[in-house]
């Protein structure tokens, strides 16, 4: 159970306390996650140099820019107290930072300069671009694939890589000075109800969870580098974005591109990896037997995952008119791409049959589901998670039951165990806010002109950091002519909202406000 | 009573059987046959074979319902389960009676079309397989009544019925206030006072209605559907050729069916403070205004007149229409969406979640949102000057989770019809909030759009939506119960007969 819960308000171990420092994790943990962002941007700049060389200068100087800006906070700053206000502060301000440092790329090297889009289009489109790779969403405001760089779209890719572990939990793994307000940092950024203490020392927990993700990311790489069909290039990039179950492809017709199932089942397998709960993946590397089989969200995870595509290749094949096989391929694929929030699609041209904007509405409505629930806890993957709909489907029935006895005592279970209150209570609340946003969102997106079928389809999607959408937002579409400009900042918004599970970034103005007013009082 | 008084009872006929779901069918087969019987006599000048035909239905259901109150009688302490059994009977049996009449006259052709407007009538959803001014004057009155006993029926269950024996527990709407079940000391007293305000409500609504100018029949029918916030009319076009004063006393008068009967017994009763410090009277009325505003704003050509009856008509869930509102922007139907599924105040005639509902879990996740930063602090949450227990809250979420799941299966299994998606969406929500017409059906609630796979898969969530989604699932369980003993004792019939 997350330290954070207990509310205990504690101070970080201080081992570089000099007189000049500012004492603030916020700006520190900031600091930390865009020095490493920088990175990313410099590899793809080495990437560019050494291939198209189109956008090489923009991205080494949004890396110097980002870097510079990234070690003047880390260098200038401190961490200071770790108490639940600053844990959400540090996490929201800084994937919204990192957001806009990281569409600093797109913006220099005109990547959405195209006919049509005035300036303010285009740092538009570059924050959406940027946010969708941060939170791993993978929704494209891209509309011509052929005007960026490879340097610029493995930028792209890893920018998604970053996004699935967490930028705050690579900082966790380095910055093992946090001490134990790291794990309420880890906490705060991990998808689902919490993150447990898995070794004694908290970057411990990060580096082993980052180790995990830089190993899954390193095989799904070779086994594409194996098989037939795709480049260096295409393995390393499709190896970020399978494994962050973020989506984005160098390609516009994605995974389709290649047309090959061999391609396929190794990306299906990558996807599945990821969305598992990447504690099962460490309890299994530390040699516990029937780790996976034994967790009752793995079991309800690969239940869930057969009893759609069944269905969908049911609904496809009887009712749809393709053929058993074809059914099978696309609808195993696309099942999984979107259950694991990945998004690829395997439509190798629009129209195709893997371009599930077109397939029947019972198996959209299927889809639509999976966008909602997502994969396992603790996994990249988005949505409400596979858990909490276990636990809160228990919770309802449960309330059913009493009220036809008011006076029984019946507990919820999950698996073999009985869910505390206080956790039913915090999912429940989970869940009324996702219904409140996703409402709010659907209003929001139809008022600046969305169309219902995209409007409703897009907001769970980017609360789920799913990718594509249905409608004209679907795989083979684009959001830039699905959307509206105010229709796409309250996408990106959204994206991150997701990405957090809400509460961060609804909570990230506590610190400062307090901050503000104790220094006005 | 004992249980051998209860089966001697049962074998020599003599004395009264303790059985509260046979003792609710048969109040509502009385209902029914009385009021039908009053369509019967209006309308037999009008049409004397379809009169006959609707006297003779009506005349058996008066007399079973006679016959079953003599011989039924209600425990002392029913339980909740046998209350949720017995309104899930009756709606079934109410329905059924109203398919046959359908059937017998002649008024309507197929069995599931008889069978879905049955529903949609008894359920209070505005939608119709029917052309209403093809209907002879004792259907047409036999047809707006069923919406007025289905009106009556939800009422009974959620302000008289439920609360009496599942205290404590937010899917039943207690009203707002300390002591807020004055209205019904004890189920009789509660149940002839629900009735009798009901009806007064009814009959000032059909006087307005003819000071506003309409016709007789019009009126009555229209005052039926009024009240009970059900939408059917006897025109085509709803409300559309309707004058301004019909218009405006509609929208008065849904309005009103949209507020809680306990407020409803508070203003009656003299208590105009009471009345008006309501704070779900507050936020109900600020949705309306709300959406009015929006309407008005976002929408071109509609005049405030008609923006104030589309939000009524949307948050009292009654269904009827001035203009057609699924030719609004995308962005209008959303707000009149998000209006339809949050529905009237809880303990009205309306449906949906109900405004008490939507408020509390708006509290509730504001409360989740300051736990995060204070964890081990607590936090209540109030209403109405009360604190709303952990227990209620907890219930409130299960049931609303139970609530989406139901829309999301009627959706899927519309989509599964051949729906399209966001059509199926709609239809589920506006008939499981007893509201009705969606982009699909049109805003005059055409349902042959549906197809009749498509009808018959929302008439379990019209149940869901008029009495709430307990008897619904509680019918499910009976039946999985049902089908259980059925296995057992087919099982010991072959063991039996090898």
């Amino acid at each position: 159970m997350s330290v954070l819960r207990s509310g205990r308000v504690r101070k970080a171990t201080e081992l570089h306390v000099t007189g000049l420092r500012v004492k603030s994790t916020t700006l520190n943990v900031m600091g930390m996650a865009l020095t490493a962002v920088s990175a990313g941007m410099v590899i793809g700049g080495f990437v560019e140099l050494g291939s198209t060389n189109r956008d090489t200068s923009a991205l080494f100087w949004s890396a110097l820019v980002t870097f510079v800006a990234g070690i003047t906070l880390f260098g200038s700053t401190q961490p200071g107290e770790v108490r639940p206000r600053d844990v959400f502060a540090s996490v929201g301000w800084t994937w919204v930072i990192v957001t806009g440092f990281g569409a600093l790329p797109y913006v220099l090297g005109g990547t959405f300069d195209v006919s049509g889009i005035d300036t303010s289009g285009q740092i538009v489109n570059a924050i959406f671009e940027s946010a969708s790779g941060f939170s791993a969403t993978g929704s494209t405001a891209l509309t011509d694939f052929s005007i960026p760089g490879r340097g610029m779209l493995m930028y792209r890719q890893i920018t998604q890589w970053y996004g699935g572990m967490g930028i705050v939990v690579l900082a966790v793994a380095v910055l093992p000075f946090l001490g134990v307000g790291g794990l309420d940092l880890l906490t705060a950024e991990a998808p689902g109800p919490g993150s447990d203490r898995l070794t004694p020392r908290v970057s411990q927990t990060a580096k082993g969870l980052w180790s995990t993700y830089v190993l899954f990311t390193v095989a799904v790489a070779t086994a594409l580098i194996i098989i037939p069909g795709p480049s260096v290039y295409d393995a390393i990039a499709h190896g970020f974005s399978t494994v962050s179950t973020g989506g984005f492809s160098p390609h516009a017709s994605s995974i389709g591109h290649f047309d090959s199932v061999a391609v396929e089942i190794a990306i299906i397998a990558g996807m599945l990896v990821s969305g598992i709960n990447f504690n099962l993946h460490l309890l299994a590397r530390s040699g516990t037997r029937n780790a996976y089989w034994a967790n009752s969200e793995f079991r309800a995870y690969i239940a869930m995952l057969v009893g759609c595509a069944l269905l969908i290749i049911g609904i496809l094949w009887l009712d749809g008119g393709f053929a058993v096989g074809e059914s099978i391929r696309v609808g195993i694929f696309n099942v999984v791409a979107l259950a694991t929030s990945t998004g690829y699609g395997n439509a190798t041209n629009p129209g195709g049959a893997g371009d599930f904007a077109l397939w029947m509405p019972a198996a959209q409505m299927i889809l639509l589901f999976l966008f909602v629930v997502g994969a396992s806890t603790s996994s990249t993957s988005g949505g409400i998670k596979v858990m909490r709909l276990q636990v809160l489907l228990a919770h309802s029935i449960r309330s059913i039951r009493r009220s036809q006895h008011p006076r029984a005592v019946i507990a919820v279970k999950h698996g073999a165990v009985a869910v505390r209150e206080d956790v039913i209570s915090r999912m429940a609340g989970f869940f009324v806010v996702y219904a409140i946003f996703v409402l709010s969102g659907i209003i929001l997106l139809t008022a600046v002109g969305g169309g219902p079928l995209e409007s409703i389809s897009a907001i769970i999607s980017a609360l789920s950091n799913q990718g594509p959408a249905l409608g004209e937002a679907g795989p083979t579409g684009n959001f830039t002519e699905a959307f509206t400009e105010p229709g796409r900042l309250v996408l990106s918004a959204y994206m991150l909202i997701g990405r957090l599970e809400f509460f961060p970034i609804l909570l990230m103005f506590a610190a400062p406000i307090r901050a503000m007013r104790e220094r006005i009082l | 009573m004992s249980r051998d008084a209860e089966t001697e009872g049962g074998l020599l006929g003599s004395v009264p059987r303790d059985s509260f779901s046979r003792l609710a069918i048969s109040d509502g087969l009385t209902h029914v046959g009385f009021v039908g019987l009053a369509a019967a006599a209006i309308g037999f000048f009008d049409n004397a074979a379809d009169s006959i035909i609707i006297a003779t239905i009506s005349s058996t259901a008066v007399g079973v319902g006679i016959f079953g109150r003599r011989r039924f009688v209600r425990r002392q302490h029913t339980a909740a389960a046998h209350i949720l059994a017995g309104v899930a009977s009756t709606w079934a049996i109410l329905v059924l009676v109203g398919a046959a009449t359908y059937l017998a006259t002649g008024a309507i052709g197929n069995v599931n079309a008889a069978l879905f407007e049955s529903a949609a009538g008894f359920s209070t959803v505005a939608l119709t397989t029917v052309e209403p001014e093809a209907l002879s004057l004792p259907v047409a009155l036999f047809r707006g009544a069923t919406q007025w006993i289905g009106g009556l029926l939800g009422l009974f269950t959620v302000v008289v019925a439920l609360p009496r024996t599942m205290k404590g527990r937010v899917q039943v709407p207690k009203g707002v206030g300390r002591r807020a079940d004055r209205l019904v000391p004890t189920l009789e007293i509660g149940g002839r006072r629900v009735f009798r305000m009901y009806l007064a409500l009814s009959l000032a609504c059909f006087i307005a209605y003819l000071l506003a100018g309409m016709r007789l029949r019009s009126a009555a029918i229209h005052a039926m559907t009024t009240v009970s916030t059900g939408g059917f009319t006897d025109t085509t076009d709803s409300f559309l050729s309707a004058g301004t004063a019909s218009r405006s006393v509609a929208t008065v008068f849904m309005f009103i069916s949209g507020i809680s009967f306990f407020a409803l017994f508070w203003l009656v009763r003299g208590n105009h403070r009471r009345f008006l410090g309501s704070p779900e009277l507050r936020i109900y009325a600020t949705i309306v205004v709300t959406i009015t505003t929006y309407l008005v704003l976002a929408v071109d050509d509609v005049s405030v007149g008609d923006a104030l009856f589309t939000a009524v008509s949307a948050s009292s869930t009654t269904g009827l229409a001035v203009v057609d509102w699924t030719l609004f922007s995308s962005g209008a139907l959303a707000v009149l969406l998000v209006a339809i599924a949050t529905g009237a105040m809880g303990a009205s005639a309306g449906s949906g979640l109900r405004v008490i509902r939507a408020w509390l879990l708006l509290l509730f996740a504001a409360r989740e949102v300051r736990r995060q930063l204070e964890p081990n602090a607590v936090i209540g949450v109030k209403h109405g000057g009360r604190s709303v227990g952990d227990d209620e809250l907890d219930d409130l979420t299960g049931y609303q989770i139970a609530h989406f799941g139901l829309c999301a299966i009627g959706a899927f299994l519309l989509a599964l019809a051949g729906t399209e998606l966001v059509d199926s969406l709609w239809a589920a929500i506006s008939v499981i909030s007893t509201f009705g017409p969606s982009p699909v059906t049109g805003a005059l609630g055409d349902a042959t759009a549906l197809g009749s796979i498509g009808q018959l898969i929302l008439i379990p969530g019209m149940l869901a939506g008029r009495l709430t989604i307990l008897p619904l699932l509680h019918a499910i369980a009976l039946l999985l119960r049902a089908k259980a003993w059925i296995v057992r004792e087919s099982r010991r019939l072959l063991r039996v007969g090898r």
